[in-house]
């Protein structure tokens, strides 16, 4: 009996260890604190590529991709020039957290990509 | 044999009751009503105020808030994107935003309410293969609608930081540079993650949602938290 009390417990205890985060954000913050530090070629890149694997294992695991990271996304492709591309990602933040949608018109009418 | 058991059963009871009377604890829901009356959606974060020595501390946290915010449930205004408003508008030193400002960020960037965050401490120590970072920081959740204050909350956390090698003198060499060039980023985001997990009740977006107000907080407001790694 004791035996069976004690498995229970260490089960529910390990079941709750496992609870999985309700988003995953990898590790985008990290770079991004490298990218703001070193304000280089090099780690906004890497910025860049973390936030891209955000995309696909947010996908693959079925989760939203966390607040503001499509917004930053669309932040590095303007900086890169690409416009077009920039407002895709201000859209997908806009769809994914709608609570974002006026203050992604004011950032798109901003950077002058709003039609 | 009675009277040492009695001795010991009394010291126990009585090493409790002091622990109750210097650490009061309260619910979620009773500290923080208006967390659960009509709760934000979106929050902006406010460049952190660093009254810390450590130069490094502010981009420690500027980073690593909105992470922590965004596990709770809540949107976080983007970081990048607004910081850079707030440079154009002249409103970056967060020490100069007055209630009267507050209802233009519901205006203009649709938060719900802003978070100030003070950094008081930022100490780090080394021992010969061991450290610890402290740091203590005080956080409030203004709301745009009114200036209300919805959340708030001071913690001390201590981040236990081990040597990854178990020869000494390799832990005590890496120790040695650690204190030189450590990137405590990691440190201070998980920091702030455990700080909002304690003690900020689950936003609308979480599955936990309006499942909390009975956990227990500190009443006082201000926690210290242990981290080892």
């Amino acid at each position: 009996m004791k035996y069976c009390l004690g498995l229970i417990t260490l089960l529910f205890l390990m079941s709750a260890c496992a609870t999985p985060p309700y988003l995953y954000y990898g590790n985008s913050s990290h770079s991004y604190y490298k990218a703001v530090k070193k304000q280089d070629t090099k780690s906004v890149a890497h910025y860049k590529a973390s936030l891209e694997e955000v995309f696909v294992k947010s996908a693959k695991l079925g989760k939203p991709v966390p607040p503001g990271l499509y917004c930053d996304y669309a932040l590095l492709l303007l900086a890169e020039d690409k416009q077009s591309e920039a407002k895709v990602y201000f859209l997908k933040e806009q769809k994914t957290w709608s609570e974002s949608a006026g203050y992604m018109d004011f950032l798109m009418q901003r950077y002058g990509i709003k039609d | 044999m009675k009277t040492t058991i009695f001795s010991t059963i009394l010291l126990a009871v009585l090493l409790l009751v002091s622990g109750c009377a210097t650490q009061q604890r309260a619910s979620l829901g009773s500290t923080f009503p208006k967390m659960y009356g009509n709760p934000p959606m979106t929050i902006l974060i406010l460049p952190p105020i660093n009254k810390s020595t450590a130069a490094d501390a502010k981009e420690y946290f500027s980073c690593s808030l909105s992470e922590a915010i965004g596990m709770k449930g809540y949107y976080p205004m983007p970081v990048e994107a607004t910081f850079g408003v707030l440079r154009d508008e002249g409103l970056y030193d967060s020490e100069n935003i007055t209630p009267a400002v507050l209802a233009n960020f519901k205006q203009y960037f649709g938060a719900d309410a802003v978070l100030f965050t003070s950094i008081e401490e930022w100490e780090k120590s080394w021992a010969l293969v061991s450290g610890s970072l402290t740091i203590t920081s005080k956080f409030s959740l203004l709301s745009t609608a009114n200036a209300d204050t919805l959340w708030d909350f001071t913690t001390k956390t201590r981040v236990t930081i081990g040597s990854s090698s178990d020869n000494l003198l390799i832990a005590a060499l890496e120790s040695a540079v650690k204190t030189a060039v450590e990137d405590y980023f990691p440190n201070c985001l998980q920091a702030n993650i455990v700080t909002m997990d304690a003690t900020m009740p689950y936003g609308k977006h979480h599955p936990g949602y309006h499942t909390d107000a009975e956990k227990l907080i500190s009443g006082s407001k201000f926690e210290v938290i242990s981290i080892s790694k």
